[in-house]
């Protein structure tokens, strides 16, 4: 096999991580027995598996080679990207989370229609299926571009298959499971690699700087401007801080924490609310400032090394990653640092594929096409469309190859849907009066508005003035906040011209009815005043009970004591082994009975459907 | 320097940052007196402390 980059025990290392991802994400195929398994994993998750598979599926393929150039252009202020999610907080943990977990919403489309009215559904399912279905294609396509130069015996069009077709076999076996464990590897493969490579290239650096140390060698090779955290406000045209705060903070990170399908799931299958929200912190405070490091570190070290004469002053910026990770790595560490890169590109594809199935079933195929079915018939129904779409996004990468401007056009059409979906979200949750009218007019209007100002730029022109951007100086970047005024107008001027006839349609699904809906998802008053402790205790196999939504679980009035739990209350029993991460748990409703302390008592037959062993130690701890 | 850009960050961000933290404790989506809401609140407001000092830290850092 011809090699372009690297040596062919590189090669060999890629060829190994793909066989041991595919076999691993296929073991979890035998977790998956209902849709509620395939796609939202059962709600049993803990924080740190869900964090982990986050941020894996935040840095995609292409995040290595854009923030490696993006950093050699502008030094340090790559990070402006990673470093601004923490404003979105509050509305998330406090707002959004709590919704979505407690109404047990599973899609966006379906928020939308227990918000607002199944016509806006509709049109959230066409713009979000035509979006990810397109987005599939693009980190397909990517992945074969970056992977052909590596190799370009197989072109990119075989890459992006064989691609797919992995991460196809095991999400349409193991479904949510499967991505959020491959996930995990993935990302901390991602992470690990690409800090070993910052490790590797200041040790470089520290050996053929003389006179100073790698750290040093490091800074001093960065020009002033470049040492900064933020670029000018409106300059470099390409990079302005002001056109990424809107296009960036207020346009994809909003749409990645309250629009998108797979992150959705992702805090669906947290094992609870309070759980979730330590995933997210975690996301936000430590995981994506590592991740700002491993995508963007090679593109500082590039500029570092060009200052003393290392490499070529005229290095073609989008191929600095390839050239520095060469240069600073042996060969067997460069074929890891391409295994970073195709992990990068897996857990984001696999999520995509799992979460446009996800919506293909639950908003499409069970009310439209055939209601009423049992669950193993949808079961079955996404396994089959995870295949579907994962063909249909691959069919998109010989197009994207032939006519650049459909990949161009896909990102403009990003950009167009985007803050209407992202406004239509927001007001849903903070304005109880938002009207399903508004919502529509909102959805189709804003897209409209966006549409046009892509045709004709110079609708931007009053917000780009108020920031003394001209058209060429970074003017496109305004077009968020564009599409954010615009709409939030509109949706204003909807709700006041058609008001909400039914506000109590909006109960449990906006800010104001959280409490209500954390009764209704427990079905009794929830008891989370008191925090109480995490007991140990040996399982034991009650009598079979018959399979609903959650099983009676006994233990003894001591036992509930110290974890501040009484009857009815909502549990969660999970394996001791922390390190599975809740993979073998259920939730269970709390029965205290006449039974020996440090003895709990659950269903046989949930016993088994959850993998957990009668006498084995179990983990209890109240939920609500 | 980075001062202009430091202040548009925190001072949108942060107005979002608030407004939105203020309508979920007054709209009862957040309630003070749940341990889990009071300490979501406190590991907010420290990392948004935190972010500020590391940027502001960088800054000077990076002038010197």
């Amino acid at each position: 096999m011809q090699v372009a980059h690297g040596q062919t025990i590189d090669f060999v290392i890629v060829i190994v991580y793909f066989v041991g991802i595919l076999g691993f994400g296929s073991f979890f195929g035998r977790h998956t027995k209902t849709t509620k398994d395939f796609f939202f994993s059962g709600q049993r998750f803990s924080w740190w598996l869900i964090a982990f598979s986050c941020v894996a599926t935040v840095v995609g393929s292409y995040s290595f080679i854009k923030y490696s150039a993006v950093g050699y252009n502008y030094g340090l202020s790559s990070s402006m990207t990673y470093l601004n999610d923490w404003f979105l907080l509050p509305l998330f943990m406090l707002g959004w989370l709590p919704i979505i977990y407690f109404s047990r919403v599973v899609s966006i489309p379906e928020y939308f229609e227990r918000r607002f009215d199944r016509p806006t559904r509709v049109m959230a399912v066409i713009f979000i299926m035509l979006y990810m279905v397109g987005y599939i294609g693009i980190n397909l396509y990517t992945l074969g571009v970056a992977m052909h130069a590596i190799v370009p015996g197989i072109g990119v069009f075989e890459w992006a298959a064989i691609i797919s077709v992995i991460a196809a076999i095991y999400v349409t076996f193991g479904g949510q499971t499967a991505v959020i464990m491959t996930d995990l590897i993935q990302g901390i493969l991602l992470l690990g690699a690409g800090i070993l490579l910052f490790y590797l290239g200041i040790r470089y650096l520290g050996k053929e700087v003389p006179g100073l140390g790698g750290l040093a060698a490091f800074w001093e090779g960065l020009p002033q401007a470049h040492r900064l955290p933020f670029s000018g406000l409106t300059t470099p045209e390409q990079f302005p801080m002001a056109g990424i705060f809107w296009q960036d903070m207020f346009g994809s990170s909003m749409f990645f924490y309250f629009a998108n399908q797979g992150l959705i799931m992702r805090f669906l299958a947290v094992k609870s609310v309070a759980e979730g929200r330590k995933a997210i912190m975690v996301v936000a405070l430590i995981l994506m400032p590592l991740a700002m490091l491993a995508v963007g570190n090679a593109g500082w070290l590039g500029r570092a090394m060009q200052s003393f004469g290392l490499i070529n002053a005229d290095v073609d910026p989008n191929s600095i990653f390839m050239v520095v990770a060469e240069i600073v790595t042996r060969p067997g560490v460069f074929g890891l640092i391409l295994a970073a890169l195709t992990a990068a590109l897996m857990s984001t594809v696999d999520t995509l594929i799992n979460a446009v199935s996800a919506i293909a079933v639950n908003d499409v195929y069970r009310p439209f096409i055939a209601p009423g079915r049992k669950d193993s018939h949808y079961l079955k129904a996404a396994r089959v469309s995870s295949i579907i779409f994962t063909i249909a996004g691959l069919a998109l990468v010989p197009i994207y190859m032939r006519f650049r401007s459909i990949y161009v056009a896909h990102g403009a059409f990003t950009a167009t849907i985007s803050p209407p979906i992202i406004v239509a979200v927001i007001l849903g949750i903070l304005w109880k009066r938002f009207s399903p009218r508004a919502a529509f007019l909102t959805m189709l209007g804003g897209g409209l508005a966006m549409g046009l100002s892509i045709k004709w730029p110079a609708l931007i022109k009053p917000l780009a003035d108020l920031h003394g951007m001209d058209p060429g100086t970074g003017f496109d970047y305004m077009r968020a906040l564009y599409g954010f005024v615009l709409c939030t107008i509109l949706a204003v001027v909807g709700t006041f011209v058609w008001p909400a006839r039914d506000t109590e349609r909006a109960e449990g699904l906006w800010i104001g009815s959280v409490k209500k809906a954390k009764a209704l998802f427990k079905g009794a008053v929830p008891n989370d005043q008191v925090i109480g402790k995490k007991v140990r205790l040996a399982l034991q196999s009650a009598p079979e009970e018959e399979v609903e939504d959650r099983p009676t679980v006994t233990m003894s009035a001591e036992d509930a004591g110290r974890m501040a739990a009484g009857d009815g209350d909502l549990v969660y029993v999970c394996d001791r082994r922390w390190w599975l991460g809740g993979l073998h748990s259920l939730h269970g409703k709390l029965q205290v009975a006449d039974l020996p302390a440090g003895t709990i008592a659950v269903p046989a037959n949930y016993i088994k459907v959850n993998r957990l062993d009668v006498g084995d130690q179990v983990v209890v701890e109240k939920i609500l | 320097m980075n001062w202009v850009q430091l202040a548009y960050q925190y001072g949108l961000g942060g107005l979002f940052f608030f407004v939105t933290l203020a309508l979920c404790f007054q709209s009862g989506a957040g309630d003070r007196a749940n341990p889990s809401d009071k300490k979501a609140l406190v590991y907010l407001l420290g990392g948004l402390l935190l972010f500020f000092l590391s940027h502001l830290v960088w800054i000077l850092l990076a002038s010197s």
